[in-house]
């Protein structure tokens, strides 16, 4: 990877940071100290700066930019595709999924186990494992459904460690061709040759990879809408609640088994087609997807991005996407740097890359504390010996909760 | 009569495994609520120690053990100064840590990767021969490390309640703050807890590694499967964390042996799932009331 292509790519983050603090700027109003509904001006923030960063990704391909990058930028948008969704399990609604990525790999699967046995069209098959994708999501939901904070992660860690087991321990012949033995999960080597999704016939051998940038990037906005819509409807309200005081929540009627069943329902829509769309542009689905490392990188998106935020898991998969292409040329330290980072953001950006940039752009000389998470809870915290006593207060009569 | 045999001693073996790694997990648990996926990192310290000590310095047996603690000791307190302190600090350390954890065993993997190379060493610090009752061979590993998880859950039960240490632990673990009222320093007594459940792992390392080998993951399934057992079993239980190692090493056996390898794992988390639906918290757990 060359200087220049290192210099677009800082510009072009440079650009989208700039845009974000701009509307962050701008719609931040200091005379209102508490804002508790500005859930309307929130929206027109948002819609703002989506239309910005969606005409910056359109016009992306034509400056130049060569097929590793663009390439790099397809799984840019299939990564932060499926953290926006992973965020509002593990962001909104406040439960610590660590098995988002096997609802990932079951979308990706059974999307190409349809069009590798049954000869379907790769199209036609993405709706198809999208649907089992959401089944797998939910049935995921479910089993931890009594479980609490720490015990989540744990159980779905575990699910998902086992998934990958499952598959990479799978030697069983399912089909024989040409004396080649093919398993049903395509074991540790993976599911290959089912087909793509006809960009080269349909565009030729160089516009391939722009078919395969506006798909992605189409999943991308696709997926972010969602997660938007969600945000703000009443269903986003609920999750926050339950997230932010789930006994308070209980006491006003809010059902939290119902409303934990339907968080991991809906994450899951976009997730499998995102697995579904990674598998296609692949071309090969392996166990590697179920990797440690992998799961690694993209927790790491969300907690770098900023937790529960609308645009940290976008910001969050940009950075960390920019960091890995550069660790790339470290070889086996990778992953050490990756550790890391991940690290380094949970020591020292505990709201993530959002949280710092709003504490730069919202910062004055006059205010000593900021609070511009506009809610009642960050109310409180913000000062901070006021914050001191209430966590006193919580540890005497053992909250583990907050 | 064989097969039954068979699986018994294999899960035996298994189980105690387990059991090692629920001892010290569950001490972390008590002390500071939370749950260590790093401990994959602490148990190939100890299994690397052990080659390091014998097969490239071609010391005796002697010394493994000591210097097992003595780096597990180390290792422990490096953790805890670099790492948890901070994260305590901030909210929602529970889950936090788990994060972190997991970054820190990607990071221990990617270390003992660069240091030590990736590929399997036979870790000399174990028993080869093994007793043979009805045709069926009961390794001598497997006895010593069941004698070991019982030495080591008495030395645990004795210094939690007689030792001075014991006893800021615990006073620490219920309520930090009435303990720093009383004179108590948390930190240290954080970081001291640190340093014994990380002399405890890397003890552990030692024993799991013997039975098997080493390499830069070789204690990530048994890290998984302890804190499985544990949540099963009741968290802050620790007589019956190492109950249900026993009963799931001896489950995941049966499983292994009858329908074969690939169904162990996946059996006992099956049967932990639908145990966790009916009590979450766990079969011996008592139920934790957050106010708010």
């Amino acid at each position: 990877m060359s200087i220049s292509q290192i210099s677009i790519l800082i510009a072009v983050l440079g650009i989208l940071v700039a845009a974000i603090a701009f509307f962050w700027g701008t719609s931040y109003n200091t005379r209102k100290f508490i804002k508790i509904d500005n859930r309307k001006s929130n929206v027109w923030k948002d819609f703002w700066i989506g239309i910005i960063l969606l005409a910056l990704a359109l016009i992306f391909p034509a400056f130049g930019a060569g097929k590793y990058m663009l390439s790099q930028i397809v799984l840019f948008f299939i990564w932060a595709a499926v953290v926006t969704q992973w965020n509002l399990i593990f962001g909104i609604a406040g439960i610590f999924t660590l098995g988002h990525m096997a609802v990932f790999a079951v979308g990706g699967y059974i999307t190409s186990m349809i069009a590798l046995y049954m000869g379907w069209n790769l199209w036609a098959a993405l709706p198809v494992g999208a649907l089992a994708a959401v089944v797998f999501s939910f049935l995921l939901g479910a089993t931890i459904i009594r479980l609490r904070g720490p015990y989540i992660a744990i159980m779905t860690l575990a699910i998902a460690i086992v998934i990958q087991k499952l598959i990479v321990s799978d030697v069983d012949c399912f089909i024989t061709k040409d004396l080649i033995c093919y398993n049903f999960t395509g074991g540790a080597k993976g599911l290959f040759g089912y087909g793509n999704f006809g960009f080269k016939e349909l565009l030729g051998y160089k516009g391939k990879i722009y078919g395969e940038y506006y798909l992605s990037l189409a999943l991308l906005v696709l997926s972010t809408l969602f997660a938007l819509f969600v945000i703000y409807s009443p269903l986003g309200s609920t999750f926050r609640s339950i997230r932010d005081n789930e006994i308070a929540a209980g006491s006003r009627g809010v059902n939290r088994i119902k409303y934990q069943l339907i968080v991991f329902t809906v994450s899951g829509i976009f997730t499998g087609l995102a697995g579904g769309v990674f598998a296609g542009l692949q071309t090969t689905m392996g166990p590697n997807v179920l990797s440690l490392s992998l799961l690694l990188f993209l927790l790491s998106m969300i907690v770098v991005g900023g937790r529960g935020t609308n645009w940290g898991p976008l910001i969050g998969a940009a950075s960390l996407m920019l960091a890995d292409t550069i660790l790339r040329d470290f070889g086996q330290l990778r992953v050490a740097g990756l550790s890391l980072i991940i690290l380094f953001a949970m020591i020292f950006l505990p709201n993530g890359l959002i949280g710092l940039l709003s504490n730069i752009f919202n910062w004055s000389p006059n205010k000593k504390e900021n609070n511009d998470r506009v809610s009642i809870k960050d109310f409180i915290k913000s000062d901070r010996s006021q914050y001191l006593k209430r966590g006193k207060w919580i540890k005497k009569f053992g909250n583990d909760n907050e | 009569m064989d097969i039954f045999l068979q699986i018994l001693f294999s899960g035996l073996a298994v189980g105690s495994m387990y059991a090692v790694g629920a001892i010290a997990l569950s001490l972390l648990w008590g002390t500071m609520g939370m749950l260590n996926l790093a401990h994959t990192t602490f148990i190939a310290l100890g299994g690397y120690v052990a080659y390091f000590c014998m097969s490239v310095l071609n010391a005796s047996w002697f010394f493994v053990l000591p210097l097992a603690f003595l780096s597990g000791l180390v290792m422990g307190y490096i953790y805890y100064h670099l790492v948890i302190r901070h994260i305590y600090a901030n909210q929602n350390f529970s889950v936090n840590i788990i994060i972190a954890s997991v970054a820190i065993a990607a990071l221990g993997e990617n270390a003992f990767l660069n240091l030590a190379g990736g590929e399997a060493l036979r870790q000399p610090f174990q028993f080869t021969s093994g007793l043979k009752i009805i045709g069926v061979v009961l390794p001598y590993q497997t006895i010593f490390t069941f004698i070991m998880v019982i030495i080591l859950m008495i030395i645990m039960a004795l210094i939690m309640s007689k030792s001075k240490l014991g006893q800021v632990i615990r006073a620490v673990s219920q309520n930090p703050d009435a303990a720093k009222l009383m004179g108590i320093n948390v930190q240290k007594s954080f970081a001291q807890a640190m340093m014994l459940y990380g002399s405890i792992a890397a003890i552990t390392g030692v024993l799991v590694t013997g039975a098997s080998q080493v390499y830069p993951s070789v204690g990530g399934d048994a890290t998984v499967k302890a804190l499985i057992i544990l949540i099963v079993a009741g968290l802050g239980n620790l007589r019956a964390g190492i109950l249900m190692a026993f009963a799931l090493g001896f489950l995941e056996m049966g499983v292994n042996y009858l329908f074969g390898s690939r169904y162990g794992f996946p059996s006992m988390l099956g049967f932990v799932i639908i145990v966790l639906l009916f009590k979450p918290n766990g079969f011996f757990g008592k139920e934790v009331v957050n106010r708010v």
